[in-house]
């Protein structure tokens, strides 16, 4: 099909044309408590097409892009191309480049997804559960994917990857009153001990939550981020540098300038091609540009940004990359000195939501800490909510820095006077 | 018109059949899903316009097999030669069953499906067929809503998206056959603007069981939309605390769908992941609370004929006068617990597994009027317009952020506004202090639903204004 597909986009009135096709392998298995609930399997190829249309005097390019599935027939796809040059007459955005010149076959990877399957499946059968403790349910989905990337540009690369996921729901449960956490863990390669010791931890924190009391409204907290979502918080800084916000007016990220206060911690992200564990190591982005490692920020101060070759290309950037993995530096205070003063500490949210326009972030409490003079306790309940233009004057992360998937951040970020809604 | 049913179903079809003929040889039971979604996407700003796939576009197939006492999935999306796809289908699924029976692990009791003989279809109906319109109109319609929207001095940004989809599917076993083609559309209008100290976004959706006619629909909504822009510029932070308030329709679908919905979801009652478990036949509301839900319940992107398990869709009372009366179920859910499945199997697509999902949710009218519903709060707020929510069926926990509140002081707005607004309660209180319903209703159909943090699926959601008691954050 790919061929068929290939001379019909050469023979077309396209400008350009660019198709990505991701064929995917997966195997997966879903558990209710440790019983086996449903096994599945699947082997999909999808195929996404974008047309290029260029107006006469060169200065717009418009595109169109549509799904050729593996079952079209010829007539379809040739009736699908037509209408995508169609379309793309009318969409008049600036001319932009594709990417050119770029080769690779990249080498398959001998992975077997049944024995990787196996593998988390035995790990998780290990996971050892105490008296008011149990293991509700987990799905665990183990991918392989080729990924072909060819265009009218000369690239033609190919690259595989291999990621796995596993959702896990955990119980705690004391005189009848029982709760639950979700978590869900993406990795390339973790070692099975390490995974069931991960699904343990969850029980740690749901005994917590067993304790925790009614969080209390606070007007002026001092606040602790130090959940997953922190990966979250850090997102709003990548989407402020990167290529296609900046292009729309929406991003405050400037080269040379600091987007945090003199009070705040420097910032320092980098961005990184290849990262240990992380399920984002494709070498090249979807538009067949090769991934780079980059500083997007040194000490404070914004060095670079980042993004599609068309935003780039929109933004005068000579030089760009898409994102893998991402790196930011830890700050100036250790977990131990956040917790000096009394302070309110969130692992967990119901749902961490952060926009990156307006820079409004929180959510409501799953499992929370404070600590005041009578000591430290759990919380959960009610909501914080606030504004990165207030907090990006005075924040500070922790020294201590650790992995999630393809971010490593600092473990907390110290936040001042946020609001606290609670009873 | 008539939407135009499938042609490569039509033609796929006794090739799906052989399939299951050959599986049959293999399995104890045997359905196959075929899809085929197709659509198209078109944005327009002031700096750049997209025309792109639907995002929910597919074409493919899902085996459900039960072999050894489990049911097992196969997704593809190819088959050339049926003889060699049923071969592949059989080794993959038994060899990873095998593996894993190999490791020792238990299986959950599943009972064998047992399915009456069922031969039908549905088509729906659409005034303008997008499929018929030219894209050069489509965009030349968008950017004059662009424009109308961007000539505000504070708007950074203005963009206009319209998307179509067609969805076919076809479901086959030895004793089903169904098969369906519905349109549905989608519209959004959003304003990005700043007054030098704040930058905000405001925003209207469009959906429904529509064509091209719902870009008509736009057009008068781009005043209210740089009003409510403006009104959050200006807004203030909500001092937190508990309010009354009156919900818009949005925002009470919004609470259906999360405060509830998610909770009645009886894949999470086999789970034992849902407290509504336990209070079924109790009151879990007020009296004059009702909420249903399903593929009849309304007209809107979840109506549909049959579910992906090929359960025909129904129309599910699940609160009646403030009592739990049922929850909505997928197929095998509903054999765990011994009850009627609803119609409520669904997937991401042909390559995620089916879980029960919300299809359209709504709380049913009252007897009251808006005017009467503001008149009656000393100090509250009129809670507009959708961000997000998140489900917590587990502890009846609820998060929904809402675009503004709007102050109700001595029964009357006062013009000020609070923004952005946090929801957060327990899901009972919340629904037994539902005091007043307003006889208005509307539905919502733009955006998707995700079960936990994935599996995102269309659905609608809706109803009246309500009157209740909430912390806001």
């Amino acid at each position: 099909m790919k061929k068929e597909l290939y001379s019909i986009l050469k023979e077309s009135k396209a400008s350009d044309f660019i198709i990505k096709e991701i064929t995917t392998y997966s195997q997966e298995a879903f558990f209710i408590g440790q019983k086996l609930d449903m096994s599945r399997a699947k082997e999909v190829t999808h195929t996404m097409v974008t047309v290029y249309v260029d107006s006469d005097d060169k200065k717009y390019r418009g595109s169109a892009t549509k799904e050729i599935h593996p079952t079209y027939s010829v007539e379809e796809i040739k009736k699908e191309i037509d209408k995508a040059i169609f379309a793309a007459q009318f969409v008049l955005n600036p001319w932009f480049p594709l990417v050119a010149d770029q080769q690779s076959e990249g080498s398959d990877l001998d992975v077997n997804l049944t024995e990787e399957l196996v593998k988390i499946c035995e790990a998780m059968q290990k996971v050892k559960a105490g008296k008011n403790e149990k293991v509700n349910s987990y799905e665990i989905f183990v991918n392989k994917k080729k990924t072909h990337i060819l265009n009218s540009q000369n690239v033609d690369v190919t690259f595989y990857g291999f990621d796995c996921e596993v959702e896990a729901v955990i119980n705690t449960s004391k005189e009848g009153h029982e709760i639950e956490l979700l978590k869900d863990l993406r990795f390339a390669n973790k070692k099975s001990e390490e995974i069931t010791s991960e699904i343990e931890k969850m029980f740690i924190s749901g005994e917590a939550r067993l304790k925790a009391v009614p969080t209390k409204k606070n007007e002026h907290a001092n606040v602790i981020l130090s959940g997953d979502d922190v990966v979250q918080f850090f997102q709003y800084f990548t989407s402020h540098t990167n290529a296609s916000n900046q292009f729309m007016g929406v991003a405050k990220a400037k080269i040379n300038e600091k987007m945090t206060g003199e009070n705040a911690d420097d910032l320092t992200i980098e961005l990184k091609a290849t990262m240990d564990g992380s399920t984002k190591n494709d070498a090249y982005d979807m538009d067949g540009n090769p991934i780079k490692d980059r500083v997007l920020f040194d000490k404070g101060v914004c060095k670079a940004f980042w993004g599609s070759v068309q935003h780039a290309h929109y933004i005068h950037m000579e030089d760009t990359t898409s994102i893998n993995n991402v790196i930011v530096h830890g700050g100036s205070m250790s977990m131990d000195d956040m917790k000096k003063e009394p302070y309110l500490e969130v692992t967990d949210f119901s749902a961490f939501i952060m926009d990156p326009i307006s820079g409004n972030f929180g959510g409501e409490i799953r499992l929370g800490y404070e600590k005041d003079d009578k000591g430290v306790y759990p919380i959960v309940g009610g909501s914080i909510s606030a504004n990165f233009s207030k907090v990006l004057k005075n924040m500070k992360f922790s020294k201590e820095t650790r992995q999630i998937n393809n971010y490593i951040v600092p473990c907390a970020v110290y936040l001042r006077d946020v609001v606290v809604a609670g009873e | 018109m008539q939407v135009k049913m499938s042609e490569y179903l039509i033609e796929i079809k006794p090739k799906i059949k052989e399939l299951i003929t050959l599986l049959d040889n293999e399995f104890e039971y045997v359905s196959v899903l075929c899809t085929d979604v197709s659509g198209t996407s078109y944005r327009v700003g002031q700096r750049q316009t997209n025309v792109g796939d639907y995002g929910f576009g597919e074409r493919g197939f899902v085996v459900r097999v039960y072999e050894n006492g489990s049911y097992c999935e196969y997704s593809f999306n190819e088959c050339e030669d049926v003889k060699a796809c049923a071969k592949t289908i059989a080794s993959v699924l038994k060899d990873e069953l095998r593996a894993l029976e190999k490791l020792g692990v238990s299986k959950m009791e599943s009972p064998l499906i047992h399915e009456e003989e069922i031969t039908e279809s549905m088509v729906n109906e659409i005034e303008v067929n997008p499929e018929e319109m030219s894209a050069e109109d489509i965009l030349a319609h968008l950017k004059k809503i662009s424009d109308a929207g961007a000539k505000h001095e504070e708007v950074i940004e203005f963009q206009a998206a319209m998307q179509f989809a067609h969805v076919n599917k076809m479901f086959l076993s030895d004793k089903k056959d169904l098969m369906q083609s519905y349109a549905y559309a989608e519209g959004m209008a959003a304003a990005i603007g700043t007054n030098g100290e704040k930058t905000e976004v405001a925003y209207e959706s469009f959906s429904g069981l529509k064509g091209a006619e719902i870009l008509d629909e736009m057009d008068n909504k781009v005043e209210k939309i740089i009003q409510d822009l403006n009104d959050k510029l200006n807004a203030e932070a909500v001092v937190p605390g508990m309010y009354d308030v009156i919900t818009t329709p949005e925002v009470t679908g919004l609470i259906a769908h999360e405060a509830f919905g998610h909770g009645v979801e009886m894949d999470m009652f086999v789970k034992e992941r849902a407290l509504a478990k336990d209070y079924i036949g109790k009151q879990v509301a007020s009296d004059i609370t009702s909420m249903r839900d399903g593929a009849l319940s309304a007209s809107q992107v979840s109506s549909y004929l049959f579910d992906d398990e090929g359960t025909l869709g129904s129309d599910t009372t699940i609160i009646d006068h403030g009592t739990l009366v049922t929850g909505i179920s997928d197929i095998l859910s509903a054999m765990r617990l011994n009850t009627k499945p609803t119609g409520n199997g669904k997937r991401e697509s042909f390559e995620r597994k089916a879980y029960t999902r919300m299809t359209n949710t709504l709380f049913t009218t009252g007897t009251d009027s808006l005017e009467d519903m503001i008149a009656s709060i000393e100090h509250g707020y009129l809670l507009e317009g959708m961000d997000s929510g998140m489900e917590d069926p587990k502890h009846w926990g609820i998060q929904c952020v809402v675009a503004m509140g709007r102050e109700i002081k001595d029964g009357k707005l006062t013009g000020k506004v609070v923004a952005p607004v946090t929801l957060t309660g327990y899901v009972p209180d919340l629904l037994k202090s539902i005091s007043m319903i307003s006889n208005d209703f509307a539905m919502f159909g733009s955006g998707a639903c995700g079960k936990g943090h994935k599996e995102w699926v269309k659905v609608s959601d809706g109803g009246p204004y309500l009157k209740c008691k909430v912390r806001l954050g």
